[in-house]
C-alpha cells in the first residue's frame, strides 16, 4: 500500500513507466530500456528482502522456532546452508544435497495430490457423465451427446501422450482425433485468455484515466509529457547514424 | 490405517508405482527395449542451434517461472535437462547460449548443468558463467528483461521449456519479432496454446517430461516413461469400465473411488 503522501510520486512514476514500457511496441529504445533495468533491479531487491524475511526473520528469529529452543529447526537451516558449498571448489558437490532433498520432498508431497487429481477425479468425473436416463437424449444438443464427445475427447487426447508405442493403426487414428480435440481446446483457451488480457489492458487505461492527487487528475497531464519524451527519443535516434547489423 | 477418502488413492498409487517399477526394471535389465515416438520439438533443437551458429547470433534459453521449491518443480527439472542437451550442442558448434533463470535457487543448478555439458563436449575452457543472467525473481520484470535482451542480442534461437504463466505470449512474441526460431514447451495447460500459436515447435504437456528420456536414451528414464504409458492405459480402461457400469446402473466403481 502506498502512503498517501507518496501518491503524487506513484502517479508520476506509474504513468511514465507505463508509457515508456508501451513504447517498446514501436521499437526497443533507451526509455523502455531504462524502465526495464529499473524494473529488474526492483524485482531483485524485492526477492532478496522477501527471502531474507522468510529465511531469517521467520525461520531463525521468528516465534516457535530456534529462538524458543526448538532445535529441530536447526536441521533444515544447516541443510540449507549446504547450498553455499556451491562457492567452494573443493566441496562443490555438497550443494547438490539440499537440492536433492528439496526435490525429493516435493515429489513425495505431490504424488498423493497428483494421484487424486490426475487419475481418480478424472476417471470418476468421466464415468459419471450421463448416457442413459430421463432427458439425456432430449433437446438439442442432448446432454448425452455432450457426454459422448467428452468421453471420446478424453480417451483420444490421452492416447496422443503414449510415447513408447508407434502412432500407427488404431492408435494412429485415435491420436489424430486426439490432436484435433487438443487443438480445439487450445483455440478456445486462446480466445478466453485474449479476452482476459484485454481486461488487463483496460485496467491499465483506467489507471491512466483515473489516477488523481488532491482531486487533480495528474495522469492526464503526465501522459502527453511521457509521449513527448518518447517522440523526442525517437527523433534523436533517427538523427543518429544507423549501426550496421 | 489409511485416512478415510484416501483408500482409492492409495490403491491407485500402488498400481501406478508398480507399473512404473516393473517397466523400469524390465528395461534396465534389457528384457524390453521400448522405442520412444518421434517428438518434433526436440528434434528441432539441433536445427535451432545450427541456425544460431550459422548466423553468429546467440541462443536464449529459459525454464519458466518454476523453481525446485514449488509444485511445478518437475517441469523445471525437465527444462534443465533440455538445457543440458542444448548447451552441449551449443558447446560443440561454438554457439553462444544465454540462460535466463527466474528463481535464484535455480542459478547454481544451471551453472552446474551447463558446465557439465561443456565438459562433455570437451570444451570446458569455453564455459562462461556470465551467460547465465539473473533478471530478478518477479514475473513481469523477468519477462520484460528477456524481451529486451531478445531484441538487443538479436537472438537467433529462442527455447522456452518449463512452467509458464502470463508471460508466455510476451516471450513468444519477442522471439517472433527478433526473427528467432522458437521451440517452447510447458505442461501448464492454460498457457500451452500460446506456444502452439506463436512458436515454430511446441512441446505439449507431458512431451516436456519425456524429453529427458528422449534425449538421453537412458534405459532407466525410458523404462519410467514406458511405465507411465501403462498407467495411462489403466486410466483409459478404468474410464471405459466406469462409463459402462454407470450406464448399466452399477455404482460399484464410483463407490470404490469414494472410499
Amino acid at each position: 500500500m502506498i502512503p498517501p503522501e507518496l501518491d503524487l510520486f506513484a502517479a508520476i512514476f506509474g504513468v511514465f513507466a507505463t508509457i515508456f514500457i508501451y513504447s517498446f511496441l514501436w521499437k526497443e529504445n533507451p526509455l523502455s530500456r531504462a524502465v526495464e533495468h529499473l524494473f529488474i533491479g526492483l524485482a531483485a531487491v524485492f526477492t532478496l528482502a522477501f527471502m531474507y524475511d522468510a529465511a531469517l526473520t521467520q525461520g531463525v528469529w521468528g516465534t516457535a522456532r530456534l529462538y524458543e529452543g526448538n532445535l529441530i529447526w536447526a536441521i533444515p537451516i544447516l541443510i540449507s546452508l549446504m547450498y553455499f558449498f556451491f562457492f567452494s571448489k573443493k566441496y562443490f558437490y555438497l550443494y547438490r544435497y539440499p537440492v536433492s532433498i528439496v526435490a525429493g520432498i516435493m515429489a513425495g508431497m505431490m504424488i498423493t495430490g497428483m494421484i487424486q487429481s490426475n487419475f481418480l477425479v478424472q476417471i470418476q468425473s468421466t464415468a459419471q457423465l450421463p448416457l442413459v436416463g430421463a432427458g439425456v437424449w432430449e433437446g438439442w444438443p442432448p446432454p448425452g451427446l455432450d457426454s459422448i464427445i467428452i468421453i471420446i475427447g478424453i480417451i483420444t487426447a490421452l492416447s496422443f501422450f503414449f510415447f513408447t508405442w508407434e502412432h500407427t493403426g488404431i492408435l494412429g487414428v485415435s491420436t489424430k482425433i486426439g490432436r484435433y480435440f487438443l487443438m480445439a481446446t487450445f483455440g478456445a483457451a486462446y480466445g478466453g485468455t485474449v479476452m482476459a488480457r484485454m481486461s488487463l489492458f483496460i485496467g491499465r487505461l483506467r489507471f491512466l484515466y483515473e489516477t488523481s492527487y488532491s482531486d487533480w487528475f495528474w495522469a492526464w497531464y503526465l501522459v502527453p509529457i511521457a509521449v513527448l519524451c518518447v517522440v523526442g527519443v525517437a527523433l534523436w535516434q533517427r538523427s543518429k547514424p544507423q549501426a550496421e547489423d | 490405517m489409511i485416512n478415510e477418502g484416501l483408500v482409492a488413492s492409495f490403491v491407485m498409487l500402488i498400481i501406478v508405482v508398480a507399473e512404473g517399477l516393473i517397466a523400469l526394471f524390465l528395461t534396465r535389465a534389457g528384457k524390453a527395449s521400448p522405442k520412444i515416438r518421434n517428438i518434433p520439438g526436440l528434434e528441432a533443437i539441433e536445427e535451432a542451434v545450427g541456425r544460431a551458429t550459422e548466423m553468429g547470433r546467440p541462443i536464449a534459453f529459459t525454464t519458466g517461472l518454476g523453481g525446485i521449491r514449488d509444485q511445478y518443480y518437475y517441469q523445471t527439472i525437465a527444462g534443465l535437462n533440455i538445457l543440458g542437451y542444448t548447451s552441449e550442442l551449443a558447446a560443440k558448434y561454438g554457439a553462444k547460449l544465454i540462460y535466463y533463470p527466474y528463481d535464484p535457487t535455480i542459478m547454481p543448478m544451471a551453472v552446474d548443468v551447463m558446465e557439465q555439458s561443456y565438459i562433455r563436449a570437451g570444451k570446458s575452457d569455453e564455459f562462461n558463467p556470465e551467460n547465465i543472467e539473473y533478471l530478478g525473481g518477479d514475473q513481469f520484470p523477468w519477462a520484460f528483461g528477456v524481451l529486451g535482451r531478445t531484441y538487443r542480442e538479436k537472438i537467433a534461437a529462442s527455447i522456452h521449456m518449463g512452467p509458464f504463466w502470463a508471460e508466455s505470449l510476451i516471450l513468444a512474441e519477442s522471439g517472433f519479432y527478433s526473427g528467432a526460431i522458437q521451440i517452447a514447451g510447458t505442461a501448464n495447460y492454460h498457457q500451452i496454446h500460446f506456444f502452439v500459436v506463436a512458436a515454430d515447435y511446441a512441446l505439449i504437456g507431458e512431451e516436456l517430461m519425456a524429453a529427458g528420456a528422449y534425449l538421453s536414451k537412458d534405459p532407466t528414464q525410458i523404462g519410467s516413461l514406458w511405465g507411465a504409458d501403462f498407467s495411462k492405459i489403466t486410466t483409459v480402461a478404468l474410464i471405459l469400465i466406469g462409463v459402462i457400469l454407470t450406464a448399466a446402473g452399477v455404482t460399484a466403481l464410483n463407490d470404490f473411488f469414494a472410499l
